[in-house]
């Protein structure tokens, strides 16, 4: 089911570029959706991170170069900065994300934080009541 | 997109509440432009310096979210609104390469041409308000 994915992916005219323009759009519902219901917000910070992987194995199936991808990178840099404001720790990663980001298109061997990923984890642990008050900002 | 866009989009991600300094932040990365402008530089990459681009920027918003978050606000909405609608060198000075998603002319007027309506529409409901005191 998933090679069929990725094959009818493969063929479909819209570029990686593209796909991450319609995950930043995503990411400003989400922005609007945090604050009006956490369960609708954490739903579409999901949407925004599937959306994302398109982009990625889109961008991975059709052999782009690092530097092809530069605007994917934006847009994800982007999307972290809108779900995570207010929150002062998540914007300094989210800073710290950006030059790391530089980093590794500069072929040096970095990995990007997943802070959108861990995030949404942790928005869930905090839905649950599991990790009360990290997030507060939000709710 | 226009100042006055980016003022509008500001307010709509602050949930409809102008605020000083987060019309500060959605102003202030054009401050390039008073030297862009002089050397005819008006549109697209070339209009943009170091300044306006990804990595100042980021240090910018991580300054000011700790001071006055309504700034940084204001700063990550303008670095958006130019990123979805026009040409941007993301990662300038570190990669000169360019972003743009080909957004039609056309497209982007009418996306300026609303947001306009719906600052009028706010500025109309703030003075109502201001004029009946509800």
């Amino acid at each position: 089911m998933l090679g069929r994915a990725m094959h009818s992916l493969m063929h479909v005219s819209i570029s990686p570029q593209r796909i991450s323009w319609i995950s930043l759009m995503l990411s400003i519902v989400a922005f609007f959706m945090l604050r009006a219901n956490l369960l609708y917000g954490m739903m579409w910070i999901a949407m925004v991170l599937i959306v994302d992987t398109g982009d990625g194995l889109l961008f991975k199936r059709r052999h782009l170069t690092k530097l092809d991808g530069l605007g994917i990178e934006v847009s994800h840099r982007l999307s972290e900065f809108l779900l995570f404001y207010p929150n002062r720790i998540w914007i300094l990663l989210a800073t710290l994300n950006v030059y790391l980001t530089i980093a590794k298109l500069k072929e040096k061997k970095i990995i990007v934080l997943p802070l959108r990923h861990v995030f949404l984890a942790a928005l869930i642990l905090e839905f649950f009541g599991i990790l009360p008050l990290i997030l507060s900002d939000f709710v | 997109m226009d100042l006055i866009s980016h003022l509008i989009f500001a307010v709509l991600l602050n949930s409809g509440m102008p605020d000083v300094w987060l019309f500060l932040g959605a102003i202030f990365p054009d401050i390039d432009k008073a030297v862009t402008y002089p050397r005819k530089h008006f549109f697209s990459h070339l209009s943009r310096t170091l300044f306006t681009e990804l990595p100042m920027e980021s240090l910018f918003i991580a300054a000011s979210i700790i001071i006055m978050p309504q700034f940084a606000l204001g700063l990550i909405s303008h670095y958006v609104l130019d990123y979805l609608s026009g040409e941007t060198k993301p990662f300038h000075p570190f990669f000169g390469n360019t972003v743009n998603f080909d957004i039609p002319w056309k497209f982007k007027i009418f996306v300026s041409a609303v947001f306009w309506i719906i600052g009028w529409i706010l500025v109309v409901r703030v003075w109502s308000l201001n004029i009946t005191g509800l």
